[in-house]
């Protein structure tokens, strides 16, 4: 297959993502809607890496993975504390900030 | 045979990915997802960059899934009861077909190379990792560690047994 055709497919991942992430308001999904935006810049990641012939997108794609698993425990920890105090996990009811 | 196999994987990515977005019970979201990160695996193999694909199904597919559906159970969650507006869904029709399409047109410009059919192997990626970006890696390494301290901060009940 032609890169090309990896990068539009990586573009359409994210848009699925991001369109995600506006429109639900469970936070868990929310977070899911990221993971699926950071795999499709990953993957965009991964053919620049091949189209420079160079091993550092790999290596970027690592750190990113890292990053994320940082973030999915920290993530899901601020979840359960939220869940805790209003009992919901639906973002519109953590309005104590009227934000 | 290699561009069946890709139209398949990517069908199979695509169709997952707006299953996360679309189904409303969590749960089948997550297994959703899990279909999701496998298919984005295959891909990195199609890619030969082989140690990605093993890393993908491992840390991703593996471990932070499961802790995705063991939270989804702890809370017991059942699915939305508020459908989502019109307006909010409108307003991201538009941010979305913006943004696709300004990144369509950027993509068609100017990434249009030939494929080098270079292959990450395990080794290349462990040399350059420990060479040129030790430091770098010695940093996401202490990223992790304030990761796992501030989880057990976060979700250690205030006022219950040992806690201050």
């Amino acid at each position: 297959m032609a890169l090309n055709s990896y990068l539009f497919l990586s573009l359409l991942l994210f848009g699925i993502g991001a369109t995600g992430f506006l429109l639900r308001r469970n936070v868990i999904v929310a977070f899911m809607c990221i993971e699926i935006m950071l795999n499709a810049v990953n993957l965009s990641f991964v053919v620049f890496s091949r189209m420079h012939s160079s091993v550092s997108g790999q290596i970027g794609v690592f750190f990113v993975m890292v990053v994320a698993a940082a973030e999915a425990v920290v993530g899901l920890a601020i979840i359960i504390a939220v869940f805790r105090s209003i009992v919901s996990v639906d973002s519109s009811d953590a309005s104590d900030l009227n934000g | 045979m290699a561009e069946i196999c890709w139209w398949i994987v990517a069908a199979v990515a695509v169709f997952s990915a707006i299953g996360v977005v679309a189904i409303t019970r969590p749960l089948f979201s997550a297994f959703s997802l899990v279909l999701h990160l496998i298919a984005i695996a295959a891909l990195y193999a199609m890619l030969d960059a082989h140690f990605l694909a093993a890393v993908q199904i491992l840390v991703y597919a593996g471990a932070i899934m499961v802790l995705v559906v063991f939270l989804i159970m702890l809370l017991s969650l059942k699915g939305e009861d508020r459908p989502v507006s019109l307006k909010r869904a409108f307003t991201g029709g538009i941010f979305l077909s913006v943004f696709v399409g300004l990144i369509f047109s950027g993509i068609q410009l100017s990434f249009d190379k030939p494929d080098t059919g270079f292959v990450g192997s395990v080794s290349s990626i462990g040399s350059e990792l420990f060479s040129r970006y030790v430091f770098t890696f010695e940093i996401i390494s202490v990223l992790i560690m304030v990761g796992l301290v501030a989880a057990v901060a976060l979700a250690k009940r205030e006022g219950g047994n040992g806690a201050q």
